[in-house]
């Protein structure tokens, strides 16, 4: 049969095609881990890739900023909204909430990105100074990450038991596993280890990326949230005194980044249009316009004070804010200042007072800040802390501190403009020990991570 | 002797004349009509001698000494011995077969006749394709083939639709079929970048393809024919062949359809104005306000400017088709050709699709040895597309939910209102009306597959044929977004281009071998060896800043805004074979094997080998049963063998480091995937059992089939923790079982004695599909949104909270907690699995009536005992926690009023009643359905008329889709995507059409 021959020679023939190589394909747009990591240029790449990080919208780009604003009684959200920040203002929290969520997993996003700097960059050759500036960068990236996820998910270390109260889980190196939470202490430990060695670090690459002034000016707020006030008075002292000065017009610096009182600034390029999603169009009537002025605010701006010009009313009467309006001539995009120096007298005040309620020094940093505003000089404090943190209303309102600011200090927050019908119905009062003051870890962390253990009332 | 019905009809043709003859028979060959029969094969029993009758069914036939029998053959027809013993000249007449589509049944890398069938497939044939007038192949099988479930969940002219073969049989991999098209694996899907964002409904490059060119549809569904397409057939296979000419006089075909479709709501009703305006007032006064600032906030004068928004988005749409189709050829040569412009205008505001294609087979026999075929389709196709929910545009989630307390037109104007005025008072700032014409999505896409094909017969019976295949897909996209829009304004107007390029070049050589060993055995084989390589490559570019509507490139954009790109590569290599041995065509057995080789895999898990083993025995042929009358056909047919699924990510191995971020305009990288070097393809375990039956000479017929489908190595994406910065890892972990019965049953109860006479033919299916997920990684749950994935549980369970009524006693919202009792706090009602999304059985009832020159058809489709998360409500009966949106009408009743009510729904409140809108069972509903899918009327002119008008044919014909519907879904439509969610969506429409069909 000599059919049957051909058979196994074709087959033979077909073989010798052998297309084994023609199986080797390699993406064309994205680099194996190696590859990424190679020298200090990307290591650079990767540092930047985690600022970007915390720039999404799930963090720094709105919602980090946001929240804590809404829980609080600066802002209303107005009945005609888009649906956006209801959980926060109505305090009707779920674990399965996609905000909390998406900050979560951007927050620890960015501490991947600055831990396989932190963890690889050491064995590369390079400039130490470049290699250090890197390494800086990363740590204090991780540092805030914590931070800012142990202040939004665990009880405030100065309202309750830093030693025993859950925090959120250390991660300092790249892992894919099931981590328990650390203790609020332990995090906290952490962080100023962090930002303790950054700053040795660091050199001065501009405001746009951490400096070893940015990283003390973090440290400052730190040790503020902690308690610790000397550390706090002392560190916010050094960035006062390093240089940043109190910006004379409060409404030109809120037209765009770079004036003389940042610190640190995360910069939004154009390129970083997010339109109607840009921070400052939730706050605008041009863009959703949900979020508007309470009379609470209004009401602690005395005539003159230059900034109540950072508000505005409508023609439907109400109060909108317009300090993210615009920036490049793009309507609602802001670059957020995470840090200015105004904060820092503010800190430094609190501390001040925390250690000595007479210290007269007290007085001049709150005035420091209030001669530049245009409002009148403060003589006393007749309703003690309570008259820092209205001072702090009056000057960081909008920028992410306001919610904290009631908890960490034990201050009860109560909404005067509550209910009046142009609200969304709401919590009108809440103490800040409340089990709603604390955020619930996401659901979807608790069904994987056998380890994790909710917050109380979820 | 039945060495000749091994040969393909084309082998047969090859093989004609080759002996020297003894005498000499002519006749003619005509259907039972008396209508000549062109092309039929009529050859001499036991010999090679054959012919092919002419343009007047007339042939003459040298017949070889001692052949005193000839053989006359027609697809389509039965096939007549007829003694020529001491005849010169003969008539014959030939019978139409009852099993007419089944015939020849087309497995894609080869052709085996029906009744040597072992594997279980589904045929779907031209008659029940053609004339529906729908863009997709997906559409039309839907309901006529068991096993397959396929659901519309766009009535966007153009999408696609997702199709599952015998349940679900992957989590995170592709779940959809394989495609065929003439023997070569084609691209499906969407080859959009900016669509992909989720923004608008992407055309399907399915819907690129004429269904009126389609000649049939096999749906391959176990192993024993899965197995030959290995690491790509563990979903199944659609395999489809497309028209080719015929020998004879051309015919040529003209067909003109022209219809409109309705806007379809099903249940789905909103409030009126008025009862928006009074709901929203009662809200207030729940929420305590006073009659000051109820009267403030929702003043009378609100009513006095209104729109019906739903009314505005949906209009009558319009359908309208025009083809001719050519075929004919003679013995060397034949060919059939199409062209169409088929043109689809959607029912929401400004959809539309509409198509050019083109398409010419041609097969040519150089010689007795070699032979040609080269197919070329070209189809253009232009559509408007609809806009998501992400986008203020969108009139799919604005038209349901902007109040209609809102006005379209602005008084202060007389213009439309762009919806970023001060009195605007929608929640969402756009007036869909005013934005959509001014911010057009366009997709164009060009589409190209061309095959030539030659085969050359090495020996009698062996033939070797090497094709080569081109599948090119061009896609162009255009989305601009006006400076005086919503979605443009931030941008002071925007435009993003996007061009998309994907190309499939596939090389198939083939090796076919048959032979016979004495009267009973007869033995076939293939070979194949195929090499397919994808690359995929788009770029896009966007502007912002447009000093003038009117400006519409990117020339005009005052700034950059990005520009990105993005290029892909993957690569197939595989050997197969296969093997069939039959003995006195009773006793059937095949078994294939394939080597898979793909790029996708890790280098620890490159290759995989495929198998499959399969027989069947026709009973029916039996001895024993021979005088049993009434059994015309009993078979009885098994399969096993394994199947993969590759359909994962180019490059899911690789632990990868993106470059997508950016800072200070500087570019940042970030790591964007855990690599798995051992990940390799799903794999799956396909049991089949088959009984096919045939009774009283066919007038019932039909078939059971038993599967049991083990998936394993499922790729999952295991989600992790967060704290890794990685929200999943792709692991081969995790088992799945689908497990099934499917009945199909074809009934004659009324069988025309003359070819007028009447005639009722009733063709009904039903499956029954079972999935069960059998293993996890670590045992562990994996949630899906608002499903579970758990051991012993369907993949499409539905696990959510569960809804325990409203308290009377103060109007607010219950839940259950983990241990049943009763909690008024939401985060402490536990969730269940209270659900599975995918129906329990599907059924297709078609039903024929044929009378003179009327055909009356009515094609019923079902899906039975599943459940869907009605995601639309919580926006529409929030109870007031969307204020000042539009409200369903169904919000009006049973809401609670005063204490001791047992109300249906909570008090309603402004920011909503405690959390009474959140996830629970209160949103989920059955989802059963029956729908009259297709009904058709249809008339033939009489032979004798249309022949004084100097035509072959003559059908006029009216038709209706979906215009009948059970069920007590509220929702738009129960068919829904198969997540088991509904979300505003574009419904699909009630459709009416006429058309004429010419043949001359």
């Amino acid at each position: 049969m000599k059919n049957t021959r051909i058979i196994p020679l074709l087959c033979f023939i077909l073989f010798m095609f052998s297309c084994s190589k023609e199986l080797e394909l390699n993406p064309f747009q994205s680099l194996s881990t190696g590859e990424a990591l190679a020298d200090l240029p990307s290591m650079k790449t990767a540092v930047f890739g985690a600022y970007d990080a915390i720039q999404s919208l799930g963090y720094y780009g709105r919602e980090y900023l946001v929240m804590p604003e809404t829980e609080a009684n600066l802002v209303y959200l107005s009945i005609a909204n888009s649906n956006r920040f209801i959980p926060s203002y109505t305090y009707l929290w779920i674990p399965a909430d996609g905000d909390i969520t998406d900050f979560w997993n951007l927050a620890y996003a960015a501490i991947l990105r600055a831990n396989n700097v932190i963890n690889n960059i050491d064995a590369l050759e390079g400039d130490a100074a470049e290699k250090n500036q890197i390494k800086g960068e990363a740590l204090a990236i991780r540092a805030l990450a914590h931070f800012d996820l142990v202040r939004f998910f665990a009880k405030q270390y100065t309202n309750g038991n830093p030693s025993t109260d859950l925090g959120v889980p250390i991660v300092l190196e790249a892992s894919i596993s099931e981590p328990p939470r650390n203790t609020v202490e332990q995090v906290y430990t952490q962080v100023i280890a962090d930002l303790t060695t950054a700053k040795g670090l660091l050199r001065d690459e501009g405001i746009y990326r951490f400096s070893p002034n940015a990283v003390e000016a973090l440290l400052a707020r730190v040790y503020l949230y902690k308690g610790d006030w000397a550390n706090a008075e002392t560190a916010a002292g050094n960035v006062i005194g390093a240089g940043y000065e109190l910006a004379d017009d409060v409404v030109a610096m809120f037209a765009g980044p770079g004036s003389s009182e940042e610190i640190f600034t995360l910069r939004n390029e154009m390129s970083e249009n997010r339109g109607s999603d840009n921070l400052g169009n939730i706050y605008i009537p041009a863009g959703y316009g949900d979020i508007r002025v309470t009379t609470d605010l209004m009401d602690l701006y005395e005539p003159g004070d230059s900034r109540a010009n950072l508000i505005f009313q409508h023609t439907n009467g109400e109060f909108y804010q317009s300090k993210f309006i615009e920036q490049d001539g793009v309507v609602g995009l802001h670059s957020p200042k995470l840090l200015r120096v105004a904060e820092m007298y503010l800190i430094r005040a609190e501390a001040r007072f925390r250690q000595n309620a007479a210290d007269p020094d007290v007085l001049s940093d709150l005035n420091a800040i209030r001669l530049k505003r245009g409002a009148t000089q403060m003589m006393s404090l007749p309703n003690g802390i309570n008259d820092i943190l209205a001072e702090r209303h009056r000057e960081l309102a909008f920028e992410g501190h306001t919610a904290f600011d009631y908890w960490r200090t034990g201050t009860k927050m109560v909404r005067q403009q509550c209910n009046t019908g142009l609200e969304v119905s709401g919590v009108c009062e809440i103490e800040a020990n409340d089990f709603r003051t604390v955020h619930p870890i996401p659901q979807r962390e608790m069904d994987v991570n056998q380890s994790m253990i909710q917050n109380d009332g979820y | 002797m039945k060495k000749i019905y091994l040969l393909l009809p084309l082998l047969m043709l090859l093989g004609i004349g080759s002996l020297s003859a003894q005498r000499t028979i002519s006749g003619t060959v005509t259907d039972d009509a008396g209508q000549a029969m062109i092309g039929a094969t009529v050859l001499a029993k036991g010999t090679t001698a054959g012919k092919v009758t002419d343009v007047n069914g007339r042939f003459t036939l040298d017949v070889p000494a001692g052949a005193d029998v000839l053989v006359v053959s027609y697809t389509g027809y039965l096939t007549q011995e007829v003694s020529i013993a001491g005849l010169q000249s003969i008539s014959i007449v030939l019978q139409e077969s009852p099993e007419v589509l089944t015939e020849i049944v087309v497995t894609g890398y080869s052709e085996i006749e029906a009744k040597k069938l072992i594997s279980s497939v589904a045929v779907v044939g031209a008659k029940q394709l053609e004339n529906i007038p729908m863009t997709d192949v997906n559409q039309l099988i839907q309901g006529r083939a068991a096993g397959v479930y396929t659901t519309a969940n766009s009535g966007q002219p153009g999408a696609g639709q997702p199709v599952r073969i015998r349940g679900t049989g992957s989590i995170n991999a592709g779940r959809g079929p394989l495609y065929v098209v003439d023997g070569i694996i084609v691209e499906q899907g969407d080859f959009t970048t900016l669509a992909s964002g989720g923004t608008y409904n992407a055309p399907d490059v399915l819907a690129q393809m004429n269904p009126n060119d389609i000649e049939t549809v096999t749906v391959l569904k176990d192993a024993s024919a899965t197995a030959l397409y290995g690491s790509r057939g563990s979903n199944g296979v659609i395999v489809i062949t497309t028209k080719r000419g015929k020998i004879g006089k051309t015919d040529i075909n003209v067909k003109a359809q022209k219809g409109v479709t309705l806007p379809n709501f099903g249940n789905f009703e909103l409030m009126t104005p008025e009862e928006t305006w009074n709901y929203e007032r009662q809200i207030l006064a729940n929420s305590g306000r006073t009659p000051d600032q109820i009267e403030a906030s929702r003043p009378a004068s609100m009513l006095d400017n209104t729109t019906d928004w739903v009314d505005e988005a949906f209009n009558k749409g319009h359908t309208s088709n025009l083809e001719l189709q050519a075929r004919g050829g003679n013995e060397k040569t034949r060919f059939f050709a199409s062209a169409g412009i088929f043109d689809q205008q959607g029912t929401q505001y400004l959809s539309d699709f509409n198509r050019l294609s083109l398409r010419s087979n041609i097969d040519h026999y150089a010689s007795d040895k070699l032979s040609f075929e080269l197919n070329v389709n070209g189809s253009y196709s232009q559509s408007n597309n609809a806009v998501d929910g992400n986008r203020f545009q969108s009139p799919m989630a604005l038209a349901f939910t902007t109040t209609p307390l809102q006005g379209k037109i602005n008084p202060a104007t007389g213009e439309l209102y762009s919806g970023l005025e001060d009195d605007w008072i929608a929640f969402a700032g756009d007036n869909f009306l005013y934005s959509l014409p001014r911010n057009p999505v366009d997709v164009n896409t060009l589409r190209l597959i061309s095959k030539l094909a030659g085969t050359y017969k090495i020996l009698e019976n062996l033939a070797f044929t090497q094709s080569m295949n081109v599948d090119f897909i061009n896609v162009n996209e255009s989305d601009y977004d006006a400076a005086s829009t919503n979605d443009g304004f931030p941008f002071r107007g925007q435009l993003t281009n996007a061009l998309n390029q994907n190309r499939a070049l596939t090389s198939q050589s083939k090796l076919r071998y048959f032979t016979n060993f004495g009267q009973d055995h007869s033995f076939d084989a293939l070979g194949v060896f195929e090499y397919q390589n994808i690359d995929f490559e788009s770029y896009w570019a966007a502007g912002q800043g447009f000093a003038s509507e009117k400006l519409r490139t990117l020339a005009s954009a005052a700034e950059p805004q990005g520009v990105s790109g993005t290029k892909s590569e993957y690569a197939f290599v595989s050997w197969l074979g296969q093997a069939n041995y039959s003995f006195k065509d009773r006793y059937m057995l095949t078994a294939s094997l394939r080597r898979d080789g793909s790029s996708r895999f890790g280098a620890n898990n490159r290759w995989a080998n495929f198998w499959s083993v399969g027989g069947s025995w026709r009973i029916s042929e039996e001895v024993f049963l021979q005088d049993v009358g009434f059994l015309s056909n009993l078979r009885l047919r098994a399969s096993y063998g394994t199947s993969g699924n590759a359909d994962i990510g180019n490059f899911v191995t690789q632990e990868l480091y993106g470059f997508g971020a950016a800072y200070l305009n500087e570019p940042g990288s970030s790591p964007s995937q855990i690599g798995n070097p051992d990940l390799t393809w799903e794999k799956s375990k396909n049991l089949n059992v088959g009984l096919d039956f045939g009774i009283l000479n066919n007038r019932v017929s039909g078939s059971v089939e038993y599967y049991d489908r083990r998936s394993e190595d499922l790729l999952l994406s295991v989600p992790v923790s967060s704290t890794s910065g990685f929200t999943t890892a792709t692991q081969n972990v995790g088992k799945m079982k689908n497990s099934g019965v499917e009945v199909v049953l074809n009934l004659v109860p009324v069988k025309a004695t003359r070819p007028d006479g009447f005639n009722w033919d009733l063709n009904f299916n039903i499956s029954f599909n079972n999935n069960e997920i059998l293993e996890l990684p670590n045992g562990e749950d994996i949630l899906n949104g608002r499903q579970i994935y758990r051991v012993g549980q369907p993949i499409r369970s539905i696990y959510i909270q569960e809804w325990a009524g409203v308290n009377p006693d103060n109007g607010t919202p219950q839940w259950l907690r983990a241990d049943g009792t009763v909690t008024g706090t939401y985060s402490q009602a536990a969730r269940s699995i209270v659900g599975n999304a995918e129906p329990t059985y599907i059924a297709g009832l078609n039903n024929t009536f044929s009378f003179k020159g009327f055909a009356l058809s009515a094609f019923f489709y079902t899906a039975q005992g599943h459940q869907l998360y009605n995601a639309s409500r919580p926006f529409i009966e929030s109870d007031g926690l969307r204020f000042g949106w539009a409200h369903s009408r169904a919000a009006l009743e049973g809401y609670w009023q005063n204490p001791g009510d047992n109300a249906l729904r909570p008090q309603p409140r402004v920011g909503g009643n405690a959390g009474a809108a959140n996830t629970s069972t209160r949103y989920m509903e059955d989802a059963s359905f029956i729908r009259l899918r297709n009904v058709q009327l249809a008339y033939s002119l009489p032979s004798a008329w249309v022949r004084k008008a100097k035509l072959q044919g003559l059908t006029i014909y009216g038709q209706g889709q979906n215009l009948w519907t059970m069920t007590d879904y509220t929702g738009f439509d129960p068919e829904a995507n198969e997540n088991g969610d509904e979300f505003f969506r574009y419904p699909v429409g009630k459709a009416i059409t006429f058309g004429i069909d010419v043949t001359f």
